[in-house]
């Protein structure tokens, strides 16, 4: 119940915050059609067309070293959810940016946290109300093992506000061609052989700011 | 005209003819750098914690405590990132795209 009221609680204040800056909707990402000479919405459909066609997401989701310039140590990570890329900084003003998918309309989320824990092939239990919008999860009250269809993936960080877990995670999926969208319940998806590269490099206790324009704030469980 | 000048003013005119039609054929469009955009151009990450950073002692509070909520760009180079500056206060800041801040007030 207490899931339940929290999760409206955040769809509303999402939405209030989205008009109070004159938005209504996250941020979308958009791919262009060299054929039309446009470009055109990077939905659910494209996008699965996109990855069965080239085997991989756009290239700008690939993982590579960019400049980034912060003072924030290395080691840090650093989430845009509207460009839907990950950042783990490094020394000498430089990040690894990984593409990443986040959370639909009113349930995404901004805010500063902590990595909490870490496990490899996870076990992943639904939350409640998840389980009230979809009963066929009904199945997996008591954890779903880990493995290749488990939709956390390959790794997981879990992101803890103070010393209370935040109920979000950084995580691998199931669904590799859902990275660059907005489809989860507020984690951070990326595919696993990006996710596996982050696990391998991030210690616990490590920083995560979530930047997302227009979501509610993280203020604690 | 000769036959043989109307064959070569005939061959030289469908010469000139196909160039055109290919000409106004051609996509001189070029394909953007990249392939991936954002429906709404927000600042990029690194500039959005710049701000982040110039504003806490601004205000007299930690870096930790400042978050960047929302940010677009207003011109060519120079971009607005709102920030919450602790407990709901909020303040406006204009970062160029090297990453000179050259505003924060109050929002």
């Amino acid at each position: 119940m207490r899931l339940t009221i929290r999760t409206l609680c955040l769809a509303i204040a999402t939405l209030a915050v989205s008009f109070s800056m004159g938005f209504s909707s996250p941020t979308q990402t958009q791919i262009y059609d060299a054929r039309s000479g446009k470009w055109v919405s990077y939905d659910p459909s494209q996008a699965r067309e996109y990855f069965q066609r080239y085997g991989q997401t756009p290239e700008e989701f690939q993982r590579r070293i960019v400049p980034f310039r912060t003072a924030e140590k290395p080691g840090t990570i650093v989430i845009d959810a509207d460009r839907h890329f990950l950042y783990y900084i490094l020394p000498d003003f430089q990040a690894i940016r990984y593409g990443i998918g986040v959370g639909r309309e009113g349930f995404g989320w901004a805010g500063i946290v902590h990595v909490g824990r870490k496990a490899e092939w996870p076990t992943w239990t639904p939350p409640k109300d998840m389980i009230e919008r979809d009963p066929r999860l009904t199945k997996y009250a008591n954890g779903m093992p880990g493995g290749i269809d488990n939709p956390l993936g390959a790794r997981a960080l879990y992101l803890y506000e103070k010393n209370r877990d935040s109920l979000y995670r950084i995580h691998g999926t199931n669904e590799p061609w859902t990275i660059g969208l907005n489809l989860s319940s507020g984690c951070i998806r990326m595919n696993n052989d990006d996710v596996i590269d982050l696990y391998n490099r991030v210690t616990r206790g490590a920083k995560v700011i979530v930047l997302m324009t227009g979501a509610s704030l993280f203020k604690g469980v | 005209m000769k036959t043989a000048e109307r064959r070569t003013v005939f061959g030289l005119g469908t010469v000139l003819l196909c160039a055109a039609v290919l000409a106004g054929c051609t996509n001189t469009q070029q394909t953007p750098n990249q392939t991936v955009r954002s429906t709404y151009d927000t600042a990029p990450a690194d500039l959005q914690l710049a701000c982040a950073n110039e504003a806490a002692p601004i205000y007299g509070v930690g870096a930790e405590t400042v978050l960047p909520i929302s940010s677009k760009r207003t011109q060519d180079n120079l971009y607005t990132v709102t920030l919450d500056v602790n407990n709901g206060r909020q303040a406006l800041c204009t970062i160029d795209s090297d990453g000179n801040v050259v505003a924060i007030t109050d929002a």
